[in-house]
C-alpha cells in the first residue's frame, strides 16, 4: 500500500507525464498543469510537515517494500528531523520557481516543465530515501534533469557550464557508488546477508577496518562536498550559477546545495562516526576557508550572479562548519540555515533574475538608482539581503547565531575567523544593493518597471517565511532536535581505537531518545 | 615413426606460415589462403592429439572434419565478398581499400 | 540425434525455418529478375514470426534442471535461457527497427532478414555450448552472416570495404580460435567444457586458452582486438551495424561465460588478472577514443568497445555475482544500444544516412518521442539512474568488489564519468532547439513499436529490476 511519501514522489512524476501528453503549442495549459502539480506536492508536503511528530529520533511515515530482494535493495522511504523541513522547503520552492519561470522561459516550455517536475521528484526522493541504492538513484536522477535545464535553456556558455557541472558531480558521486557497494559488502562481515538499507546498516558497526572506513568516508564526503560546494571543489559553481537560466539557478543554489549538506548529515556522520571525528577538524578548516574565500571573491565580482554565487558558497561554509562542530545547537543551526539559505539565496537569485529579465544586463555596474524607479523591487531586495546578513528578526540570524554559538564551544579556533565571514557578507551584499539600487538613476533605466502582480506572488511568500523563521523558529527546532541528538550521540559514542567494541548507542531506528 | 612433437612442430610451422602470409600479403585472396593455412595447422594438431593424447575417442578427428567444412564455407563467403568488393572498389589489394580511416 | 535432441534446439530450428522462408519469399517475389525486388514488409513479418515462435518455444519449456543433448555437446540451462532471451530480443528489435531504412536504401529485405535470423541462431548456439566444437560452430554461424550483412549495400563502397575488412580480420581471429581449441584438446584430452575443470594445469592449456581469448575477444571487440570495430560499424549499412553491435557481444560473452567462470574456474587466479588487465585497457581506450568522434556510428562503435570492457569486469570477477552481472548487462545492452540505433535509423540526410552528431539537432521539435527515447538510451549507456544501465553497472561493481578487484571497479567508475561527456553531448544535441533542415525524419509504425519496446526495456530493467535479477541469479546458481 503506497503511502504519503510515495505520493509525494509520484505527484511530480504524474504531473510530468500529464504535461508530456499535452500538445506542445498549448503553453498556458502546460504551465497551469505544472503549477497545479507542484502546488499539489506542496499541499502533501505541508500536511506531512504538520503531522510530523517532534520528539522522536526515528523515522516517521516509513514505507518499505521489496525492490530487488535478490540483491538486498529495498524501496524504503522515511522522514526524520533531518529531512522533514528540507522536503517542505523543496515543495515550497518549486511552485514559486515555476511561476517565476513563466516570465523567463518562453522556448520549449513543455520540455522545460517536464524536466523541472522530474527534478522535483528526484529532489524529494533524495531527501526521503533510506536505502543507499534508492538514495543514489534519486541523487543521480536529479542530476540528469539539472544538466538538461542548464544545457538547453542556459546562457551563451551553457554547454560548457553544464558539462562541467555534470562531470564534477558525477565524478564525486560515482566514487560514492563504489563506496556504497563496499559498505554493502562490509555489512555482511558479521555473516548476515548484505544490505543497502540504512537503518539496518546503522544497527551494527560496519565490518571494515578503520583505514578502509576513512577511505569510504572520504568517497561519500567528496561527493557531497562537490554538491555543496566546499572549497576547493567549488570551481564548477560560478559557471553553472551564472549560465543557468535564473530560475534554475534558484533551484541549484536553494535545493541542490542542500542535498550535499543533507547527505553529510544523513550518511557520513552516522555511517562513519570514527572517520567523521577524525576528519572533523579538516572539514571545519575547509569550511572556514570557504567562508572567507567565498566572501572575498564575491566582493570582487562584477557579474551579479557570480557575486551571489560566491556569496552562496560562503554561506554554505557556515552550514558545513555547524555540521562538523558535533554540537547539538550548531547542527540544529545548520539545519535551520539550510532552510534559510534556500529561502534567502533563492530570493536573491530570483531578484537577480527579475533584473536580468528586465534589462538583460548581468553586471552590477550597468545598474544604478533602480530604487527610484522600482521601489518595491528595491525594498524586497533590501529585506532579503538583510536576512542573508543575519539581521536579528530575520531567519538568517537564528541559523548563524546557533552555528556560531555551538562552534565557539566545540571549535573556538574555527569560530573566530568564521565570524569575519559575516562581516564580509555585509560588505559584498550591501555593496551589491548600493551599486544596483542606489546612487544616481541611470538614464537608460528610467523605464524599468516595478514588480508585477505575478512577481509579488512569488516574493511575498518568501519574505513571509524569512520573518516567520526569524521570529518564531520553534517549529523547525523541535522537529530536528531529537534526530540531531541521536546522530551526535552516535558520533560521540564511537571514539577510541577499537570501533567494533563500541556499542551503537542511539541507533536511530530503535528510538535512541529513550536509551539513557 | 613420427612422435607427437613432430606433428606439433609441423603444425606450429604451418600456423606461422599462415600468419606470415596474412600479415604480409596485400591481396585479399592471398590473405584468405593464409587463413586457410592456419586452419589446417589446427587440423593437423587435432588429428595428432587425437592419436597421441586421447586415443580411442574420435572427437579430434570429427572436429577436424567440422573445421574443414567450415573452412570451405568461409572460403565461399570470403571469395564472394572479395568478388563483390572488386566490383565496386575495383581492387583486391587491401592497402588500396581505404575509403574510411583504417 | 533423437527427437529429444531436436526438441531441445526447437528455438534455433524455428529461426532457421523462418530464415529459409524469408529467402524463399524473396525469391518468389523477385522472380527472374537479377536484383531482389522484395522490399515490402513480408520478409519482416516472416522474421518476426520466427522470433516470436522461438520466444514461445523458449517460454513453454519449464525452467527446471539443465537438459543436455547431442551427446553432451548442447546444454539448455539457465544461462542458455538468458542468452537466448538476449539474442531473440536483439533479433526482434533488429527486425522491427529496420524496415524504413531497408525500403529507402533499397536493400534486399529477404537476405537481410534471413542473415539476421541465422546469426541470432549462432549466438544462441554459443550460449548453449557444452563443447568447444559447438562453441566454434556457433561462433562461425554468428559471424558469417554478419560479414555478409556488413557488405549488404552492394553499391556502397564503404559497405563493401566494411564487409571485406570484417571478413578478413574475423576469419583471422577464427583461425586463432580453432588453433586454441586444438591446443586445449591436446592439453586436456577432451573438448567437453564440463570436463575441462579437471584438466591438468600445463602450459599447453594456458596457450590454448590464450588463443581462445583472442578469438572471442575479437568478436566482442576487446582491446587490442577491436581495430575492426570502428570501420566496420561506420561502413556497414546502419541496420546491420545496429544488429551486429549487440549480437556479436551476446555471442562472444556467452562464449566467455561458458569458458571462464563455468568451465575453467581453476584458472581464475592466473586468468582473472589477465582478463582484468584487458578490461581496464578496453574501458580506457574505448571511452577515450569515443570522446573524439563526430560520427554517431563511430561513436557508438567505440562506446561498444568500452561496454565490452565493462562486461568483461564480470567475467574477470567470475563466480555467481560476476556471471549474473554479465547476463544482466547483456540484456540491458541489447535494449539500450538498439534503442539508440533505432532513432538514428529513422533519419535521413539527403539520401544518405544521417550519422553525424549535428544531424540530430532539433530532433525534439520534429519527432519528440524519438528524441526522448534517444536521450533515455544515452542516459542508460552512460550508466545513470533511473535507467537500466545504472543497475547493470551496479551489479558489475558489486561483483568486482566482492572479488576484491577494487582497481577494476574504480577504473569502471571513472571511465563512466568520461563516457558521460560524449553520451550527454549526443542527448543534448537531440533535445536542443536548432533545426538541421537537410535531415528528414521518417515515421514508421513498425519502427515506432520497436523503439517503444526498447525504451520500455531500458526503463523496466532500470526501475523494476527485481524479476530479471532473480532470473539471472537463478541462471548462475549452478556455478556456486
Amino acid at each position: 500500500m503506497p503511502g504519503i511519501l510515495t505520493a509525494l514522489v509520484a505527484v511530480p512524476l504524474i504531473g510530468a507525464a500529464g504535461v508530456a501528453l499535452l500538445p506542445a503549442g498549448r503553453v498556458r495549459a502546460v504551465r497551469a498543469v505544472g503549477l497545479v502539480t507542484t502546488l499539489a506536492a506542496l499541499a502533501l508536503a505541508a500536511w506531512v510537515w504538520a503531522r510530523f511528530a517532534p520528539g522522536t529520533s526515528g523515522l516517521e511515515f516509513e514505507e518499505r517494500a521489496a525492490w530487488v530482494p535478490a540483491v538486498g535493495i529495498a524501496y524504503h522511504l522515511g522522514l526524520d528531523g533531518l529531512s522533514v523541513s528540507l522536503v517542505a522547503l523543496t515543495a515550497f520552492l518549486f511552485p514559486l520557481a515555476l511561476a517565476a519561470a513563466a516570465g523567463q522561459v518562453r522556448d520549449r516550455v513543455k520540455a522545460f516543465v517536464v524536466t523541472a517536475l522530474l527534478l522535483e521528484a528526484g529532489l524529494l526522493g533524495t531527501f526521503m530515501a533510506q536505502d543507499l541504492v534508492l538514495f543514489y538513484v534519486f541523487w543521480e536522477a536529479m542530476l540528469v534533469p539539472m544538466y538538461f535545464l542548464i544545457a538547453l535553456w542556459g546562457g551563451a556558455g551553457r554547454a560548457g557550464a553544464a558539462i562541467k557541472f555534470f562531470l564534477y558531480t558525477m565524478a564525486g558521486s560515482i566514487l560514492m557508488l563504489v563506496a556504497i557497494v563496499a559498505v554493502y559488502l562490509g555489512s555482511a562481515a558479521g555473516g548476515g546477508a548484505p544490505t543497502f538499507d540504512l537503518p539496518s546498516l546503522l544497527r551494527e558497526p560496519l565490518g571494515v577496518a578503520p583505514g578502509v572506513q576513512a577511505v569510504l568516508f572520504a568517497a561519500f564526503a567528496v561527493a557531497f562536498a562537490i554538491k555543496m560546494p566546499v572549497w576547493p571543489l567549488h570551481t564548477w559553481l560560478p559557471d553553472a550559477y551564472a549560465e543557468a537560466p535564473p530560475v534554475v539557478t534558484v533551484l541549484l543554489a536553494s535545493l541542490m546545495a542542500k542535498a550535499g549538506a543533507y547527505g553529510l548529515l544523513r550518511f557520513c556522520l552516522p555511517l562513519f562516526p570514527e572517520a567523521s571525528r577524525a576528519f572533523g577538524p579538516l572539514l571545519s578548516a575547509l569550511a572556514v576557508v570557504g567562508i572567507l574565500y567565498g566572501g572575498a571573491v564575491a566582493w570582487a565580482q562584477g557579474d551579479m550572479r557570480r557575486l551571489l554565487a560566491y556569496g552562496s558558497m560562503s554561506h554554505m561554509g557556515f552550514i558545513l562548519l555547524g555540521i562538523f562542530a558535533f554540537d547539538v545547537p550548531a547542527v540544529q543551526g545548520s539545519l535551520i540555515q539550510m532552510v534559510n539559505h534556500g529561502v534567502s539565496t533563492g530570493a536573491l537569485f530570483l531578484l537577480a533574475g527579475y533584473l536580468l529579465e528586465r534589462t538583460g544586463r548581468a553586471r552590477t555596474d550597468a545598474y544604478g538608482g533602480v530604487a527610484a524607479t522600482a521601489p518595491a523591487l528595491a525594498a524586497a531586495a533590501l529585506i532579503v539581503v538583510l536576512s542573508s546578513l543575519a539581521l536579528p528578526g530575520t531567519n538568517g540570524f537564528i541559523g548563524e547565531f546557533l552555528i556560531l554559538v555551538g562552534t565557539f564551544q566545540a571549535r573556538p579556533a574555527a569560530a573566530v575567523p568564521a565570524t569575519l565571514g559575516t562581516v564580509a557578507a555585509a560588505a559584498y551584499l550591501l555593496a551589491f544593493v548600493g551599486r544596483v539600487f542606489h546612487g544616481p538613476l541611470r538614464d537608460d533605466l528610467r523605464a524599468l518597471p516595478d514588480l508585477r502582480a505575478r512577481e509579488y506572488a512569488v516574493l511575498v511568500p518568501l519574505i513571509l517565511v524569512i520573518f516567520w523563521v526569524g521570529l518564531y523558529p520553534q517549529p523547525l527546532l523541535v522537529r530536528s532536535e531529537a534526530t540531531v541528538t541521536a546522530v551526535l550521540r552516535r558520533v560521540a559514542a564511537a571514539h577510541g581505537p577499537a570501533p567494533r567494541a563500541a556499542p551503537a548507542v542511539g541507533s536511530r531506528a530503535g528510538g535512541g531518545e529513550r536509551t539513557p | 615413426m613420427p612422435a607427437l612433437t613432430h606433428y606439433l612442430v609441423l603444425s606450429a610451422l604451418l600456423f606461422c606460415l599462415g600468419l606470415f602470409a596474412v600479415v604480409t600479403r596485400r591481396n585479399g585472396v592471398a590473405i584468405l589462403m593464409g587463413i586457410e593455412l592456419m586452419l589446417n595447422a589446427a587440423n593437423v594438431n587435432l588429428v595428432a592429439f587425437n592419436k597421441f593424447a586421447a586415443p580411442g575417442a574420435m572427437q579430434g578427428q570429427v572436429f577436424a572434419l567440422i573445421v574443414i567444412t567450415l573452412a570451405a564455407c568461409e572460403a565461399a563467403v570470403g571469395l564472394a565478398l572479395v568478388l563483390a568488393a572488386y566490383r565496386s572498389l575495383e581492387t583486391v589489394y587491401v592497402d588500396e581499400i581505404n575509403v574510411m580511416k583504417w | 540425434m533423437t527427437w529429444a535432441d531436436l526438441s531441445l534446439i526447437a528455438p534455433e530450428l524455428a529461426l532457421a525455418a523462418a530464415a529459409c522462408a524469408a529467402l524463399l519469399q524473396d525469391a518468389w517475389a523477385t522472380g527472374p529478375a537479377l536484383e531482389s525486388r522484395s522490399r515490402g514488409p513480408a520478409a519482416a513479418w516472416i522474421a518476426l514470426g520466427g522470433v516470436c515462435a522461438a520466444l514461445l518455444l523458449l517460454g513453454v519449456r519449464p525452467a527446471g534442471a539443465a537438459q543436455v543433448g547431442f551427446a553432451g555437446m548442447y546444454v539448455r540451462d539457465g544461462i542458455t535461457r538468458v542468452v537466448d532471451l538476449a539474442a531473440l530480443a536483439a533479433a526482434g528489435l533488429g527486425v522491427m527497427l529496420s524496415p524504413p531504412y531497408l525500403e529507402r536504401f533499397r536493400l534486399p529485405a529477404g537476405e537481410y532478414h534471413a542473415l539476421l535470423l541465422l546469426s541470432t541462431a549462432g549466438a544462441m548456439l554459443m550460449g548453449a555450448s557444452r563443447n568447444l566444437v559447438l562453441l566454434f560452430l556457433g561462433l562461425e554461424m554468428l559471424s558469417f552472416p554478419l560479414y555478409v550483412l556488413a557488405a549488404l549495400a552492394r553499391r556502397s563502397r564503404r559497405s563493401q570495404e566494411a564487409g571485406l575488412k570484417y571478413l578478413l580480420l574475423g576469419a583471422f581471429a577464427t583461425a586463432f580460435f580453432v588453433y586454441g581449441v586444438a591446443l586445449v584438446y591436446g592439453a586436456s584430452g577432451t573438448a567437453d567444457l564440463s570436463r575441462l575443470g579437471r584438466a591438468p594445469d600445463v602450459p599447453l592449456l594456458h596457450a590454448g586458452v590464450a588463443f581462445l581469448v583472442i578469438g572471442l575477444g575479437f568478436e566482442a571487440a576487446l582491446v587490442p582486438f577491436h581495430a575492426w570495430a570502428p570501420d566496420v560499424y561506420e561502413g556497414a549499412p546502419m541496420p546491420a551495424t545496429a544488429f551486429m553491435s549487440v549480437i556479436a557481444k551476446v555471442g562472444a560473452f556467452a562464449g566467455l561465460l561458458r569458458l571462464f567462470p563455468q568451465a575453467l574456474p581453476q584458472l581464475a587466479p592466473a586468468w582473472g588478472q589477465m582478463l582484468a588487465a584487458i578490461a581496464v585497457a578496453t574501458m580506457i581506450l574505448g571511452n577515450l577514443a569515443a570522446l573524439a568522434q563526430s560520427n554517431v556510428k563511430r561513436l557508438l562503435a567505440y562506446s561498444g568497445v568500452a561496454h565490452a570492457g565493462y562486461i568483461l569486469i564480470g567475467i574477470a570477477s567470475g563466480g555467481p555475482a560476476g556471471s549474473s552481472a554479465v547476463l544482466y548487462y547483456l540484456l540491458v545492452y541489447v535494449a539500450m544500444n538498439l534503442g539508440a540505433f533505432g532513432v538514428l535509423l529513422l533519419l535521413e540526410r539527403r539520401g544518405e544516412e544521417a550519422d553525424r552528431v549535428e544531424d540530430l539537432a532539433g530532433l525534439l521539435g520534429r519527432a519528440p518521442w524519438a528524441a526522448v527515447v534517444l536521450a533515455a538510451c544515452m542516459v542508460s549507456l552512460a550508466g545513470l539512474p533511473p535507467t537500466a544501465g545504472f543497475i547493470a553497472k551496479l551489479y558489475l561493481f558489486r561483483a568486482a568488489l566482492q572479488d576484491h578487484r577494487v582497481a577494476l571497479a574504480l577504473v569502471g567508475a571513472l571511465t563512466s564519468v568520461v563516457s558521460v561527456y560524449y553520451y550527454l553531448r549526443v542527448a543534448s544535441v537531440a533535445l536542443s532547439a536548432g533545426a538541421a533542415d537537410a535531415v528528414a525524419v521518417r515515421h514508421s509504425r513498425f519502427a515506432g513499436v520497436g523503439l517503444a519496446l526498447a525504451a520500455a526495456g531500458v526503463l523496466w530493467l532500470g526501475i523494476v529490476p527485481g524479476a530479471i535479477t532473480a532470473l539471472v541469479q537463478q541462471a548462475v546458481q549452478a556455478l556456486r
